[in-house]
């Protein structure tokens, strides 16, 4: 204990409880009035940070704020960016500092770039075409599962090399990790499989190289060094986690929204100026990722508060998103909002990776469903949001009914999905 | 108008490119430059744009007055 004890605010929130999970929003807009930063005692204790202001002045400061997961003096994984620290794995180069995170960004940045991803988009509608075949004939499906986790995940294995047969082992798994709840072990359930079949995966590749990014990863170095099986293993998981299930949660909360909305579906499909800041506020008023968490490596202060060195710091995006002293009405989508400064890829040296891949993805599959799939309605007695609803605002089920059509793909990849 | 972007400071979310394509450029990366720090009258309002639209307020727009 230490004599002095700083002035802070408090509140009372657990961040994996299921009155958040159902409150949402609310819970951030009553944490937020009462002081943008604020102490809660859950999980050994740790600050909320939920201003506009505060979010973005907290991730671009590089210098005072660590996301690096490392052993502590018992063997122990200790920070990262998930509260509790998320044990038996290390998410790179989200969960490292500068100068280590320099080498990881630059080793897999590059098929992410914007040019990268504009050469992938005749990819993208090709899976988005072949997975929505294998879905429109029924009448009826879970758009998570049948819809935009298997696009994503499709198209991010082939960039990564990693075997298209593996979608289903993978979606199901990283599924499973948001649905669950942390700390019981339900969502931890499906990580050792997911690290056991790509150290398989890449102890194979090593012996007959593919082509992606998996076998770039193979043949490069860090400082001279070739870079190990467990680093290329760490910086596969991250991509995987970061990428799947926020898109598919972005596209069917987007969804959501426009079910029955004519006008706007018929805009969305004809004006790209409009689809690009429609894009944005989904982005914002969805922000599938909702909070990361940091470590402040000195005291700091963030809006007049006091953080002591070594404190855990849980970043809001969405309720930043949310801020009504940054969004005029931030609980009304405004498709033509600008400017729209939204964290929901986060911000400073850890902005999401896969952003452009995002965004990317969830144009092709929202033209393609609202034009092959247009009068889809949302069961919304049915929906269930993720229980892991903390760190991602996506839904376990989206069950959808709709007019059957027909198939388009004359030479279909899977017999099935 | 001058505009600058602060290169250490832009993380390439692309937001000043999807504003105001004619003055922001992407590098191969995703990040931002400009190609001319001189920004001609009639694109002074879409710079503008892109420098608002920045998440990491990376983007220096300084008004010059004249002679």
């Amino acid at each position: 204990m230490t004599n002095e004890i700083p002035t802070r605010n408090e509140v009372d929130l657990d961040i994996h409880s299921p009155e958040y999970r159902d409150g949402t929003v609310a819970v951030e807009a009553e944490v937020r009035s009462k002081c943008p930063v604020a102490w809660t005692k859950h999980y050994d204790g740790h600050w909320v940070v939920t201003s506009h202001h505060g979010v973005g002045a907290g991730l671009r400061d590089r210098d005072r704020y660590s996301a690096a997961k490392t052993l502590d003096e018992n063997g122990r994984l200790t920070g990262g960016v998930t509260i509790p620290t998320a044990e038996t794995y290390r998410a790179l180069p989200n969960e490292s500092d500068p100068p280590e995170w320099d080498h990881y960004r630059k080793l897999v940045s590059r098929p992410f770039s914007p040019q990268s991803v504009e050469k992938l988009v005749p990819l993208i509608e090709k899976y988005t075409t072949e997975v929505i075949d294998h879905m429109i004939e029924l009448g009826e499906a879970d758009f998570v599962m049948q819809v935009g986790s298997p696009v994503t995940a499709l198209i991010t294995l082939d960039v990564i090399g990693l075997p298209l047969g593996d979608w289903r082992f993978y979606a199901e798994r990283i599924h499973q990790t948001f649905t669950g709840m942390p700390g019981d072990g339900s969502s931890e359930a499906g990580i050792p499989g997911i690290h056991k079949r790509l150290s398989e995966t890449i102890t194979e590749r090593r012996a007959n190289p593919g082509k992606g990014l998996l076998d770039d990863l193979i043949a490069s170095e860090i400082e001279g060094e070739p870079v190990t099986d467990d680093v290329i293993k760490d910086l596969l998981y991250d991509i995987l986690i970061g990428g799947f299930d926020t898109t598919a949660g972005l596209l069917a909360a987007s969804l959501k929204y426009l079910a029955g909305k004519t006008e706007v579906q018929k805009r969305l499909l004809e004006d790209d100026d409009f689809l690009r800041t429609a894009t944005e506020e989904f982005l914002r008023w969805v922000s599938p990722a909702v909070g990361l968490a940091k470590t402040a490596t000195q005291d700091i202060e963030l809006e007049g508060q006091t953080i002591p060195a070594g404190d855990r710091i849980w970043f809001m995006y969405r309720a930043a998103n949310w801020d009504p002293e940054e969004f005029e009405n931030p609980e009304t989508p405004d498709l033509e909002r600008t400017p729209n400064r939204h964290y929901a890829f986060g911000a400073g040296i850890h902005r999401c990776l896969g952003s452009n891949l995002a965004r990317a993805v969830f144009q092709t599959v929202l033209r393609q469903f609202l034009t092959r799939v247009p009068d889809y309605e949302v069961q919304e007695d049915q929906l269930q949001n993720y229980a892991y609803a903390a760190t991602n605002a996506g839904f376990a089920y989206f069950p959808i009914k709709y007019t059957p059509g027909k198939r388009l793909s004359e030479h279909p990849i899977f017999e099935t999905l | 108008m001058k505009v600058t972007v602060n290169r250490n400071h832009c993380q390439g979310h692309t937001m000043c490119n999807m504003a105001a394509s004619e003055v922001f450029k992407l590098d191969e990366d995703g990040n931002a430059y400009v190609e001319s720090s001189e920004v001609p009258a009639e694109l002074h309002a879409k710079a503008q744009a892109g420098a608002a639209a920045c998440p990491e307020r990376a983007i220096v727009i300084e008004e010059q007055t004249r002679p």
